[in-house]
């Protein structure tokens, strides 16, 4: 990175989980060893093999007019919240809960928007009893309708990149908004990412047998398929002289961004992770890190056969014999997987482990993948010292991205 | 924003439907016009014998042949330092729908594995980088119309820095019959055949501009969002007033409920009309591509600098300002 290439730093965070309504307290229940597998309440899924997912708890939004609340999807009930604690850490809100700023861009991921009202919308043509004055909600189920929410609702507007490159978006949106400071095309950005429970996505990983029936184990050699969750969560990226200028408290950099894809097939990695190795190289040359660097990596570790398999295969070609000393977790048994949002949420988790020397660990492994065994972080795990961390994502179609955090050095 | 490292076109392609409209009934069970492609002509009734694409939604094989037209335009084109964005509106609705009135007739226990896969946003994307060879960088983006103008620029950005030597930038649209619900509910279908709805894609290949190419995108205008018809015109008046001095604007909201906003903005200006022949309907970022194809040709027979504003049908309006070269 040449000296008039910007540093880009991270300067607000916020997300609502499974496990809570706020970051922190998402992150205390993580570390805590907590996970939020439940039976799926919000849609019926009696006709599925599975019956279970990571629900998230809606948070309070009372305090928002009736009138705006009745017409937001789920989709924009749990961004909302999570903007909103991203803008205020960032210190971007005024006493009204407005942004001080009149153009903010957004760089959002999502795999399905609000797919609940398409889903009631062909519900409702193909039942028995058409109720035309419900056919209207059509029309806020795509994604780039969430995010007139959110103009509306804090007041700003600007340049919107939606991304939607299934389970590894979240980290594209991360990549893209630090790709446009380094690049110069804009001072801040907020990026984010979310993804909202449906029964669509649900039976369509159903049918696919991609989910496990009894519990989510990532890196166990007797693994069986994912949990599905939801989340949203959101960033907000500066240049650090823009932060500076500004006063922002500042969390960390994002330092490393690699992208690529892998057309070995569109649901199934390449068993070796080749485009894998090549993505988490370009980040950490991006970075100016050593592999060796990286303290702990959040795996994607969908807990599938074959997803965990080819990480297996990507880590061990990337680290080497270095790969004893790197500390890997994937979330998702506690959080579910969020598709969309779960490379932002993991991406939160990366850097607060950077920041905190906490570890959130890898839960249910009964027997390790042996290629990682000595790897997995285990409930209560510190790590001190960490030049950098990860997080790596992968997703349908081959979506392949990493990104690296470092510490902020003025 | 002006560029500070504008890109040019070097390749093209396009998909476009049948020139007459067919009578098409909506899931409730109204009829309406529509514009189709005719997947059973060649070149794509070929494509669809891809091996990769043999479950492919008609979006995937529209898509990919506009984007193996720009490459065969443009030349050798190095696979390894190849980028794709694809621009999406609906997606592949056709095939979502299938899917899940499967799921709404015969159970959720009978969903079809081999549908689902195919209506992720990224399929498309997926399936054109694997047929192509790409192993670089690809998103699918999404949003209205103006999507097209994000993926323009997210394009931009991967040549400014080096992500990518070409990126294939594509739009593409397929038709299902639920879209005419959803359009009898925005009411876009009831201004007297005004709008119709189509399908197809276009594909552009940028690259870095040189100094002798013809044409050249140097400014990207993103972010004038609205919903509804006073915001849009608020909107429009902002994003114009970023161009003052560019005189020629080319007309692409005629067939769109923000007809009227276009026509009383641009009094000033003067608007370059859309190409001759037949009108190709409403496909959203497919159509976007195509009008910014023809504005480029445009740019190359007169020199002269034009703004193509992308008029968003539910989101936004953007802009790119394309010139011709640069003087010496």
């Amino acid at each position: 990175m040449d000296k008039l290439t910007p540093t880009v730093v991270v300067t607000g965070r916020g997300a609502v989980t499974p496990l809570g309504s706020d970051f922190q307290g998402s992150w205390r229940r993580l570390v805590g060893g907590e996970d939020a597998q439940a039976p799926v309440t919000i849609f019926d899924v009696s006709g599925c093999r599975c019956k279970q997912a990571a629900e998230a708890r809606l948070p309070d939004l009372s305090g928002v007019e009736w009138r705006k609340r009745r017409r937001w999807s789920r989709a924009t009930r749990l961004i909302v919240p999570a903007l909103r604690e991203a803008l205020d850490g960032a210190g971007l809100l005024d006493a009204h809960g407005r942004s001080r700023q009149a153009r903010l861009p957004l760089s959002i991921s999502t795999t399905g928007g609000a797919m609940a009202m398409g889903e009631a919308f062909l519900r409702n043509l193909l039942g028995p009893r058409r109720r035309p004055e419900r056919l209207f909600n059509v029309g806020r189920y795509q994604a780039h309708q969430q995010v007139l929410d959110l103009h509306d609702h804090f007041g700003f507007r600007g340049p919107v990149m939606i991304v939607a490159n299934a389970c590894a978006s979240g980290a594209n949106a991360i990549g893209h908004g630090a790709d446009l400071i380094r690049a110069g095309l804009a001072e801040i950005v907020v990026t984010g990412g979310y993804e909202p429970l449906t029964e669509l996505i649900y039976v369509g990983f159903d049918c696919l047998q991609a989910m496990s029936t009894d519990r989510c184990r990532p890196f166990d050699k007797a693994r069986s398929g994912l949990m599905l969750g939801e989340a949203a969560a959101f960033l907000v990226l500066e240049s650090d002289q823009h932060a500076r200028a500004r006063g922002a408290d500042i969390l960390g950099t994002v330092a490393g961004y690699g992208h690529g894809t892998d057309a070995h097939h569109l649901t199934q990695p390449n068993p070796r992770g080749a485009v894998l190795v090549n993505v988490m190289r370009r980040a950490l040359a991006q970075a100016n890190c050593a592999a060796s660097d990286i303290g702990y990596l959040n795996a994607h570790g969908t807990a599938t056969p074959l997803n965990d398999a080819s990480e297996c295969a990507a880590f061990a070609e990337l680290l080497g014999e270095k790969l004893g000393s790197v500390r890997i977790s994937s979330t998702k048994a506690a959080m579910g997987h969020s598709l969309g949002a779960a490379g932002t949420i993991e991406a939160l988790f990366a850097l607060e482990a950077l920041r905190t020397g906490e570890l959130p660990p890898n839960l249910n492994v009964r027997e390790p993948e042996p290629a990682v065994a000595g790897n997995l972080v285990a409930v209560g795990e510190r790590a001190t010292a960490m030049r950098a961390t990860m997080s790596v994502n992968l997703g349908f179609g081959g979506s392949n991205a990493a990104l690296v955090f470092t510490r902020y050095e003025a | 924003m002006k560029l500070e490292h504008p890109v040019s076109i070097c390749g093209v392609g396009t998909v476009l439907p049948e020139s007459e409209a067919q009578r098409v009934a909506a899931v409730a069970g109204r009829e309406h016009k529509v514009l189709r492609v005719d997947l059973t002509r060649e070149p794509l009734a070929a494509r669809q014998n891809e091996s990769r694409l043999r479950r492919a939604s008609p979006l995937t094989v529209f898509m990919l042949e506009a984007a193996q037209q720009a490459l065969g335009a443009a030349g050798a084109v190095d696979p390894s330092t190849l980028g794709v964005v694809a621009a999406l509106h609906l997606g592949t609705i056709a095939w979502t729908h299938r899917f899940y009135e499967g799921v709404l007739k015969s159970g959720q226990r009978f969903a079809s594995p081999n549908l689902f896969p195919e209506t992720v946003f990224n399929s498309a994307a997926s399936h054109i980088a694997a047929v192509i060879g790409v192993a670089g960088p690809c998103y699918t983006v999404v949003g209205d119309d103006s999507a097209w103008v994000t993926a323009i620029a997210v394009a931009a950005c991967w040549l400014a820095n080096g992500s990518a030597e070409h990126v294939l930038v594509i739009g593409g649209e397929e038709f299902d019959s639920l879209e005419l619900d959803a359009y009898e509910q925005a009411r876009w279908l009831r201004h007297d055949g005004r709008f119709v709805p189509s399908e197809g894609a276009g594909a552009v290949l940028l690259r870095r501009a040189r100094a002798d190419d013809a044409v050249r995108v140097v400014a990207v205008a993103e972010g004038f969002t609205y919903r509804n018809a006073a915001e849009a015109r608020v909107a429009a008046e902002e994003l114009f007033a970023e161009f003052p001095d560019v005189r020629d604007v080319c007309r692409t909201a005629e067939h769109k409920w923000l007809a009227p906003i276009e026509a009383q903005i641009h009094h000033d200006r003067k608007l370059v009309a859309p190409p001759p022949g037949p009108y190709r309907g409403e496909a959203f970022t497919a159509s976007a591509a195509w009008d910014t194809i023809h504005a480029a040709g445009h740019v190359r027979e007169t020199g002269q600098p034009l703004l193509l504003p992308v008029w968003g049908q539910s989101e936004q309006c953007s802009a790119l300002l394309l010139a011709g070269k640069p003087l010496k």
